[in-house]
């Protein structure tokens, strides 16, 4: 790996992550689209998992997660619990779409935050909040998400930049050889 | 990839998940005080300045934000309000519809209560009836009326559309009837013609259609009748008893007043130019007397 990618990863593991948990609490929720705030942690946690693989991915799910759970004084370990396999999950579906496109990436940052909100309301209805499970299938599912994707077009190309993540290559489509005047000639 | 990456990567997926149940069991099972509760608080605290130095730093980006979604919502707003405005557009034109229904029909009733009016109506019915049909073009001379033989209304029954709440005035009468509906012809229609008087001066004539669009004559007056104007013309309803008949028209029904007096050296009668009481163009509600025994 080279000195160029592991400063990335260094930057968003040890800047990105915790920036993101911070915001999260502090601005997301102010940024609500309809009826739905943008998951930022999901997104910089789905870029690093993405790019490095399942190991990273699962490693700073659990590092935001639990970030989350302190900053957010709720149980510790539950967000750590989800973000943690979200994570790998997220890096395992990398390594299948490597090169991740940026309209693959951007499709799973919308399933992983849909998946994520419902887990989060199945834990917190196992827990013993009754309306947790029924505000998780609410119109909150789609808005999330889609706040989500919306906020992650510009922070995954930033992040992808910051982990030196190149695009991939366009699609090449095999081109027929032009016809040559002898060819024509002998046909004729 | 090697099995042996495969087996770490999930053992540390395993690990990472162990530590999580761990510390939700833990959380859980210790009391409100214990130490991980103590230490979630201690480290909440110390990042509340760092929490709202990343407040402060985003605040612009959040007003931007808030700008630009308070702008979205203004407008989604307006279209709301636009379409609240045509709704009621609508339900103030439908009440406003049924408000001079209402002040009509007032009229209607209140002159059919007056007994210095209604007297002369005995021998007839009021039937009220709407225009539900009225060409287009000023100075239309015929409408018709939502009122026919089964509601007991006969050809050239007076029809007539109060003034106020004291009285009534002819507008025309019906000159064909269907089962439901009839056609009624207006005072200005070229072809319509009845015996007037102007009660004030005994003076009798026949009123017919002037020579401007929407006016009225009274003709073959005697000149010997002082008429004058603002002189109220009505209806003659004359009668002849040898005979037997009579008009459908009952006596003493307002048709217009005198505008102008025409009074030639040399003819044997006068004319006199009758302005209608009642607006041709704009009248809805309608009575029709129609007679209690036969014509």
């Amino acid at each position: 790996m080279s000195t160029r990618r592991i400063a990335g990863t260094v930057v968003v593991l040890c800047l990105g992550v915790p920036l993101a948990v911070l915001l999260q609490l502090a601005v997301a929720s102010d940024l609500s689209l309809v009826a739905g705030a943008p998951d930022l942690v999901l997104i910089v946690v789905c870029a690093l998992a993405l790019a490095r693989g399942p190991e990273l991915g699962a490693i700073a799910g659990f590092a935001a997660g639990l970030g989350l759970d302190v900053l957010a004084e709720h149980a510790l370990g539950r967000d750590a619990l989800i973000y943690c396999v979200a994570g790998y999950c997220l890096g395992l579906a990398g390594e299948k779409l490597r090169p991740p496109a940026p309209v693959r990436s951007l499709l799973l940052i919308a399933l992983a935050t849909a998946l994520v909100h419902i887990a989060e309301g199945g834990i917190a209805f196992l827990l013993g909040s009754d309306g947790a499970l029924g505000r998780a299938f609410g119109r909150e599912l789609v808005a999330v998400p889609a706040a989500s994707v919306l906020f992650a077009i510009p922070l995954l190309a930033l992040l992808r930049w910051v982990l030196g993540v190149k695009a991939p290559p366009r699609r090449q489509f095999p081109v027929p050889d032009p016809v040559t005047e002898t060819d024509v000639a002998a046909t004729a | 990839m090697t099995i042996d990456r495969v087996i770490r990567r999930r053992i540390l997926l395993g690990l990472l998940i162990a530590a999580s149940f761990g510390l939700l069991t833990a959380w859980y099972r210790e009391v409100d005080d214990g130490p991980l509760h103590r230490a979630q608080g201690s480290v909440a605290d110390a990042a509340v300045p760092l929490s709202a130095a990343v407040q402060r730093v985003a605040r612009p980006f959040r007003d931007l934000w808030e700008w630009g979604r308070g702008l979205a919502n203004a407008r989604d707003e307006v279209q709301r309000l636009q379409k609240v405005n045509q709704q009621q557009a609508v339900e103030v034109a439908s009440l406003e519809q049924q408000l001079a229904d209402t002040t009509d029909y007032r009229t209607l009733l209140g002159f059919t209560r007056n007994p210095a009016f209604s007297g002369r109506l005995t021998a007839f019915t009021p039937r009220g009836a709407d225009v539900i049909d009225r060409p287009v073009e000023p100075d239309a001379v015929r409408v018709l009326i939502d009122a026919g033989s089964a509601d007991g209304v006969a050809r050239n029954d007076a029809v007539v559309v109060g003034i106020n709440r004291d009285r009534a005035a002819l507008v025309g009468i019906v000159a064909r009837v269907n089962a439901h509906s009839s056609m009624v012809t207006l005072l200005t229609s070229p072809d319509f013609a009845i015996g007037a008087s102007v009660p004030a001066r005994q003076a009798n004539g026949i009123v017919r259609p002037g020579s401007d669009p929407g006016s009225l004559e009274l003709d073959d007056v005697q000149k010997r009748y002082p008429v004058q104007v603002n002189d109220v013309v009505a209806t003659s309803g004359w009668q002849d008893q040898s005979l037997g008949v009579r008009s459908r028209l009952p006596p003493g029904l307002p048709i217009g007043v005198a505008t102008q007096v025409n009074d030639p050296g040399d003819a044997l009668v006068k004319v006199i130019q009758v302005t209608p009481l009642v607006d041709l163009d704009a009248f809805s509600h309608v009575l029709v007397l129609t007679r209690k025994g036969p014509a």
